[in-house]
């Protein structure tokens, strides 16, 4: 297939026609794209070479700063976690737009001052439009961390919730361009130091539910005097402070929520940083991973009827291959080893490696980091953000990793760190590849939240990243060599709109493939709510088996490649 | 042709009359012999020379060489004092305190001089931490006196170290650095400090001018690749590992190798080197750990085995291997969790529950330490914290560190009666397996009030 056919339409599967059932097509299809020649040619060759990525941010127009107000030099502990970003198609015009939130500043030390978050609409592709005011996201709120997106009443436009400390935001997407922020009418009342969050139907109403990591108890009025080991003045770790309880907010279906944790089972003693969502054992029940600074990380096993169990020791992914917590904060799903079980995948502090959790089935895990070659990467980084996608269309996810130090005065390290593009080897092996001097990740930054994201439809993902008191930046993927590649997004009927904790399998002549949709993940950070697969030019999907979250299952034959597809929930299918 | 002929052989003749040795010149060296030989006996003969290289050997620390010459001198006299005392002397510096006192003993009752016994008695006691103002009185005389400096140095700024007092230490390291500039100990020690004080950079210094004036010295060596490993320079500390000189400490610098290897992903070769190692046993380890001053609370080998072949999904290999490891140290965390993880999937689910409940349990008391630790910043006096903190690690982590912990209140308050208790108590506990420990309880019960 020429790339001149690759134009960037929106397959409708033909049985999936079904407008009632909430899935409008409006906006399907997004606007043709010009191709690069070069690139066409390509295209047709069988080698795929590694990525290279573009800073592009300056290009496109985007220029948001989170600032963490760490100039009035007060080392408040809150300064440290920094802030994400999402990625979120808010106008449901075809392509991703960015929202990023503000931070905040510390005028005194009585209170945290916020600073407003800034949205960003993706035109095309080739520029990205600040469109904070005239959409109303630009609202102060809080001293904001987080930000994650999901549709929660089912109308196909994203929602968008800003966490941060001392409270939730939660804009509410009018279809219009605009927002209304009502977090406390819709009931999401926290006011504690909220970080990460991800969407996910809990109990398989079809509602997407709300699971919110909280951090410690500290405020800006017990702000303790902390040194570093060089005795500078500096941020305070994590143990200086208990840890507070996470929650959840499970849906009314009638746009408002209601508090539930204290009924779940959550435990009581993590120091959240990073959730994910995810079906992990292959049940009907969307199961959640949560990364605790120097605290257990836990598993809550989803028993059904959102009962959830913790089970993290027992499952292997509480401690690191030493029976040590390590102060986790970034998370991703991904099935390094192509066995089709989802693995889990933590970014952790300095002098721990970042940690792989190989899934052998039924919520039991091994930690593979020394025999995947991570602990060879080394440990000097603090790990942030995260992701892991198919980057150089070989078939194999890559993880790309966001790192930054939270101290100010770090011993035998740096403030800024490198940035890591882990490439998967096919080989059950994970190595870090180098690049240019001149490229992004040969430069240190202080890297926070990370998302992938096709800004420029063209097949290949490029990235999103999130810094502290510096730039964010897009990275724009020009692999020369694409092969074949397939996007799909899906839209729940009957399960949840986003189709959060869906699993796709991939079948081809030689292999298969596996990808799920995940709440959460990352850092402080929403990736989109789509699936990528890519393959060399002579290898192509034959098969397509879509498990989708409320267990039903649907196939499709030959789906059409380097192209978008919309893929919708049939109402009636086989369990 | 005659003159020729005649000049030949008078040249001959005064060839041979050069290679024929004068009789008065054999006299005169056998003369010399017979003095020599009379020197000899009379200064202790072949076991005063024994005596003299073990000296020398235990000056630069090669104890087998020390031991050799030592075994050699009691093969021709066993109750040669010096030759006892020596033994102590050896036996001091590897810390069998128990047998250094038996061999000091035996040399008083053969009557060597009391106050050099004293002083080795002393260097024992400041080892271990136990310097007390009398004592440290006596080594500041000894050294004014130039008597046995290098020895009151090291164990002086041992014991200084021992109870924290690094700065001290580091004074007495330097001061033997001026004495001794070509010996490499002075700037391992100092190492050893930088690196407790988590000075890295500064330990990293001292270890390569230990090895820079002693290539062969194996502790700087092995000292500066655990340094290295640890900030995940894995190829230069393997480098440095296998240029070590053979010797007792082979199995201890390849358990490290094999850590390198690990670390640097090459899984295969580090199975291969923890394989061997484990056929050598448990004892042999141990002792090789010793010659490069560490004592480990795990059985190293063993334990990471396990956990390599768990990674792999060899569970009845990691079984096997994890098993032998906790039976030696029951309170190896990484063995034990790793353990469970193991049975878990061999599906023995409830031996894996227990074991998971046991790294569980510790984890949770572990974690308190960081806020104890945190008070006792705030407050280095606060006891009660160091306490808590040691009895909490004696439980779950670390014998030696916990005693280190409770120790740790002695600098503040050598007769603190609940770290008194809590030593009585640990030493009480394991008094079924060793002699010391009932005597080492006894001593702390004798602080406890109302004690008889």
């Amino acid at each position: 297939m020429t790339l001149s056919r690759r134009v960037l339409t929106w397959l409708l599967i033909a049985n999936c026609l079904l407008l009632d059932a909430g899935c409008d097509q409006r906006n399907s299809s997004p606007p043709l794209q010009e191709k690069n020649t070069s690139k066409t040619r390509s295209v047709e060759t069988s080698s795929i070479s590694s990525p290279q990525f573009h800073q592009m941010a300056q290009q496109l127009g985007m220029d948001h700063v989170y600032r963490n107000g760490e100039e009035s030099n007060r080392y408040a502990y809150v300064e440290s976690l920094g802030g994400g970003l999402a990625t979120l198609d808010f106008d449901r015009d075809g392509w991703f737009d960015l929202f990023f939130p503000g931070g905040g500043s510390i005028p005194n030390d009585t209170a945290l001052q916020p600073l407003p978050g800034t949205l960003w609409r993706n035109e095309n592709g080739v520029r990205f439009l600040n469109v904070s005011e005239v959409s109303l996201v630009n609202k102060l709120g809080v001293y904001s961390h987080g930000a994650a997106s999901g549709d929660l009443d089912n109308d196909g436009f994203p929602e968008l919730l800003i966490t941060g400390h001392g409270g939730l935001q939660l804009f509410w997407n009018q279809g219009d361009g605009t927002w209304i922020e009502c977090a406390a009418e819709v009931g999401l009342t926290d006011q504690s130091w909220s970080t990460s969050a991800a969407f996910a139907d809990l109990n398989n109403d079809g509602f997407s539910d709300l699971y919110i990591t909280h951090y410690v108890d500290w405020r800006i009025t017990n702000n303790p005097p902390c040194t570093s080991a060089s005795n500078d003045r500096d941020i305070c770790p994590p143990a200086r402070f208990p840890g507070l309880p996470d929650l959840i907010y499970m849906s009314n279906q009638d746009r408002s929520f209601r508090r539930c944790d204290q009924n779940l089972g959550l435990a009581p003693d993590g120091k959240g940083l990073g959730v994910i969502a995810a079906n992990l054992d292959d049940d009907k029940n969307i199961d959640l991973y949560v990364a605790n600074d120097t605290t257990n990380n836990f598993l809550y096993r989803n028993t059904g009827m959102s009962n959830l169990q913790e089970i993290g020791l027992q499952s292997g992914t509480a401690l690191d291959e030493r029976g040590l917590a390590n102060g986790s904060m970034g998370l991703a799903i991904l099935d390094y080893d192509a066995d089709l079980k989802p693995d889990v995948w933590v970014t952790n502090y300095e002098n721990e490696t970042f940690a792989l959790y190989k899934n052998d089935g039924d919520l039991q895990f091994r930690c593979v980091t020394t025999s995947t070659g991570i602990t060879a990467i080394g440990n000097l980084y603090v790990g942030f953000g995260t992701c892991a996608a198919d980057f150089d269309h070989d078939g194999d996810e890559d993880i790309v990793v966001a790192n930054g130090h939270v101290m100010r005065h770090p011993v035998s390290n740096s403030v800024d760190q490198y940035p890591l593009f882990i490439e998967n080897n096919g080989s059950k092996r994970l190595v870090r590849k180098q690049f240019h001097a001149d490229n992004y990740f040969s430069k240190k930054w202080r890297g926070r939240g990370v998302a992938p994201f096709d800004f420029d439809h063209d097949g290949d993902l490029d990235l999103a990243f999130s810094h502290v008191n510096q730039p964010a930046e897009i990275l724009q993927n020009e692999s020369l060599e694409k092969g074949n590649w397939w996007i799909f997004q899906l839209c729940g009927t009957v399960s949840n709109r986003d189709a959060i904790g869906a699993r796709l399998i991939a079948s081809t002549s030689k292999r298969k493939l596996m990808r799920t949709i995940i709440g959460g993940g990352s850092y402080l950070t929403q990736a989109p709510y789509l699936v990528h697969f890519a393959l060399p030019s002579e290898e192509t999907i034959e098969r397509l088996e879509i498990r989708w979250p409320n267990d039903t299952v649907s196939t499709i034959l030959s789906p059409v490649r380097n192209q978008y597809s919309l893929l919708v929930e049939p109402q009636s299918l086989p369990r | 042709m005659v003159s020729k002929k005649a000049d030949r052989n008078q040249r001959k003749q005064q060839q041979a009359a050069r290679e024929k040795p004068s009789l008065r010149r054999v006299w005169w060296l056998l003369i010399l012999m017979v003095v020599l030989l009379t020197a000899f006996l009379s200064t202790g003969g072949i076991v005063g020379f024994c005596n003299t290289m073990a000296s020398n050997a235990i000056s630069k620390r090669d104890l087998p060489t020390a031991k050799g010459w030592l075994r050699r001198a009691t093969h021709l006299s066993s109750d040669n004092s010096l030759s006892l005392f020596l033994q102590g002397r050896v036996a001091r510096i590897e810390g069998n305190f128990e047998e250094m006192s038996g061999l000091l003993r035996k040399a008083f009752h053969k009557g060597f001089d009391n106050k050099r016994l004293a002083l080795e008695q002393d260097l024992a006691l400041a080892t271990t931490g136990r310097l007390d103002f009398e004592m440290e009185a006596r080594f500041n005389s000894s050294l004014e006196k130039q008597v046995e400096v290098a020895e009151i140095l090291e164990s002086y700024a041992n014991g200084l170290a021992t109870i924290s007092r690094f700065k001290e230490s580091m004074v007495l390291l330097e001061q033997w650095e001026v004495i001794d500039p070509a010996n490499a100990t002075p700037n391992y020690r100092r190492g050893r400090i930088h690196e407790h004080l988590n000075q890295y950079d500064k330990a990293e210094a001292e270890y390569r001018k230990a090895i820079g004036k002693d290539k062969n010295f194996v502790k700087a060596r092995y000292a500066l690749a655990k340094l290295l490993l640890q900030n995940r320079q894995p190829e230069q500390a393997k480098q440095l590992l296998d240029q070590c000189k053979p010797g007792g400490h082979d199995l201890a610098v390849k358990a490290l190798i094999a850590n390198c290897l690990r670390t640097m992903g090459d899984i295969d070769a580090c199975r291969n080197i923890l394989n061997d190692l484990v056929e050598q046993g448990y004892e042999g380890m141990l002792e090789s750990y010793r010659l490069v001053d560490e004592v480990p609370e795990r059985y190293i080998a063993a334990s990471d085995l396990g956990c390599i072949e768990t990674e792999i999904g060899s569970f009845d290999e990691a079984k096997k291997h994890l098993e032998l490891a906790l039976k030696y140290h029951p309170l190896d965390t990484v063995a034990r969790y790793s353990y469970a993880v193991a049975l878990r999937n061999l599906g023995e689910r409830d031996e894996a529950e227990k074991n998971f409940e046991i790294t569980r349990r510790a984890r949770d008391e572990l974690n308190q330490v960081r806020v104890l630790q945190e008070a006792i910043e705030a407050n280095p006096e606060d006891t009660d914290a160091r306490i808590e903190i040691g009895k909490i690690i004696l439980r779950n982590e670390s014998e030696r560190t916990g005693v280190f912990w409770i120790e740790s209140v002695f600098s503040y308050d050598p007769t603190n009666q609940k770290a008194h208790a809590a030593l009585a108590e640990y030493f009480d506990s394991k008094s079924d397996k060793q002699e010391n420990y009932l005597k080492l309880a006894e001593y702390h019960r004798t602080f406890l009030r109302g004690a008889p």
